[in-house]
């Protein structure tokens, strides 16, 4: 079997024949992943994700899931498949319990499941109240039940944590945690927010004004981020350390008495520290900067 | 299919739980029977005499009169509109579509719950007219409004044949509700397209017009023009078929879902 749970090839989509909302997105999800798919508002990521549940219309036929082509195995993909596009999805006259009910019997699963996924998503005490009354942490997990009442191999979630408060964000990503490490469960889910994917996802797909800029592992992006890291040092003499480091590193001079240091890898940094020392250079203080992935994101996107 | 057909119609009705659908449903029912049992208690003196030959007939066609021309196509643009609004309010089409259900199964198990709710209305109404009579029959005997007497036949057939003139509407209504998110434009265009069949009532191709036929089936006397059910009833079907098929495929075609 492919080894992509989901997988699209060079997908293009625009609403009008003018205009492109996604540029060849080549997207790659693993099987058991947490793939984080991060953008900034309106860089494409519903869109996509609406391809890939049926919800738009796409001429592109290379869009996979779970090895069967969407749109022609759409019935068969979505029994395997479970979703919570942008706000939770609920009959808000109705109680959870109900509202259960009416999406089981779409899935077909069996009246046991009901419980289940109220266990699982912690709200078997609110079954019984209109979801009205609900909190937004409650719709969420709602939603995440009714996207688990068939059991499905993949779920996929867009943004849902969006207007949560953070007890709320926490149990949300616990929740998704737990259904993949316990249950398994492939999981896409989309976010704005890069310190909640770096906290969930073991892989990370960015996109930005409908083209994904880097797709890899969490350790891969943290490699990258590194590579684009700099220490910044404070000496007493800005030329000398200069002249002793110029020869296998990359060095700038920030101001007075500071200079920043390319560098690849952690223990690099004692061994900078070491040459200046070694070369007379007295060092003050020395940092790292620009290794925070919220910068690096911010970077990636606007390269 | 089937089994999992029945299911999601089920699951239709369930979302209709709680709704405003039956109060809508039972009021519109009693609506016209009430203000009757009123009009007639209040004027026995200029209706009485138009009761003496056939009173049950004649109730009921004093009731269904407005019912036919004004009520049920109201009832109509008011009913598909607040079944299909469920999903737009909640936002729950993508809901819906992302599950694993065929188009046709989406699309006609709602249908289903709407083609319940109609007759489910026309029943309520002739329950209601039945009892008002019964009620007007006891308060003034004058009007001999008996038990014994009531001409069932005459009042199915009434709601069958308007039920039938009816049912292309229905359809249309549907699609405009599902086609339109903001719930003013579909009723909106209702109100329009049924104040056209009443202005363009006259014109020699209003036959075409399905806005008219529930109105034709209770106006026209079949009695003296036969031929005249002949082409209303073929109307209404065609017209039926006609915009099931493109209500359907012009939404399994849309671009976007949900």
């Amino acid at each position: 079997m492919n080894q992509w749970i989901i997988e699209t090839e060079h997908l293009d989509y625009g609403f009008r024949k003018d205009e492109k909302i996604l540029d060849d997105i080549n997207l790659r999800v693993p099987q058991g992943s947490v793939y984080g798919f991060l953008g900034p508002n309106g860089a494409g990521k519903t869109t996509t994700l609406r391809l890939l549940l049926g919800l738009l219309r796409s001429e592109n036929p290379n869009i996979r899931l779970l090895g069967r082509q969407m749109p022609g195995s759409r019935i068969d993909i979505l029994r395997r498949t479970g979703s919570l596009i942008e706000q939770p999805s609920l009959y808000l006259h109705l109680t959870g319990l109900e509202n259960l009910e009416v999406f089981r019997r779409a899935y077909e699963c069996p009246a046991s499941r009901v419980g289940e996924v109220l266990r699982i998503t912690r709200l078997s005490d609110a079954a019984h109240k209109r979801t009205r009354a609900y909190s937004l942490g409650m719709k969420q997990r709602l939603g995440i039940a009714i996207a688990l009442l068939h059991d499905p191999e993949v779920l996929i979630m867009d943004e849902p944590t969006n207007g949560l408060d953070p007890n709320g964000i926490i149990e949300i990503r616990e929740l998704i945690r737990d259904l993949n490490r316990q249950e398994g469960k492939t999981v896409l889910v989309s976010s704005h927010l890069l310190t909640e994917v770096e906290k969930l996802a073991t892989h990370v797909g960015i996109i930005h004004k409908g083209k994904l800029l880097f797709q890899g592992t969490l350790a891969e992006l943290q490699n990258f981020q590194y590579r684009r890291a700099l220490l910044e040092i404070e000496v007493d003499n800005v030329t000398r350390a200069e002249q002793i480091l110029s020869g296998r590193f990359s060095v700038s001079v920030n101001g007075g008495s500071t200079i920043h240091v390319g560098h690849t890898k952690p223990d690099e940094a004692a061994l900078i520290n070491h040459m200046l020392v070694g070369g007379g250079v007295g060092v003050s203080r020395l940092s790292a900067t620009g290794n925070d992935l919220e910068k690096l994101f911010l970077d990636i996107i606007s390269a | 299919m089937n089994t999992k057909f029945f299911a999601n119609t089920t699951a239709e009705f369930i979302k209709t739980k709680r709704s405003f659908a039956l109060w809508l449903t039972i009021l519109a029912a009693l609506f016209i029977p009430a203000i009757n049992v009123v009009i007639l208690l209040e004027r026995p003196e200029m209706l009485l005499a138009k009761f003496e030959q056939t009173p049950w007939l004649t109730f009921f066609r004093f009731n269904w009169k407005n019912v036919a021309a004004v009520i049920l196509p109201m009832y109509i643009i008011l009913i598909t509109n607040l079944i299909v609004q469920i999903e737009f309010r909640n936002n729950t089409w993508k809901q819906v579509y992302a599950s694993p259900r065929s188009f046709a199964d989406i699309f006609f198990s709602k249908l289903v719950v709407i083609q319940v709710l109609v007759p489910f209305y026309m029943l309520c109404f002739d329950g209601f007219v039945v009892l008002a009579g019964l009620l007007v029959h006891s308060v003034n005997p004058a009007y001999r409004l008996t038990a014994s007497s009531i001409d069932w036949n005459s009042l199915l057939m009434i709601s069958g044949r308007v039920y039938l003139g009816c049912l292309a509407v229905s359809v249309i209504q549907y699609w405009l509700s599902l086609r339109f998110r903001n719930f003013v434009i579909p009723l909106g265009l209702g109100l329009g397209l049924w104040i056209t069949g009443i202005v363009l009532m006259d014109w020699d191709k209003i036959i075409y017009y399905p806005y008219v036929y529930s109105t034709f089936m209770f106006f026209i006397d079949f009695d003296k023009e036969p031929q005249q059910l002949v082409v209303i009833v073929t109307s209404s079907i065609a017209a039926l078929v006609l915009s099931v098929s493109i209500a359907y495929y012009d939404m399994k075609h849309r671009p976007e879902r949900g």
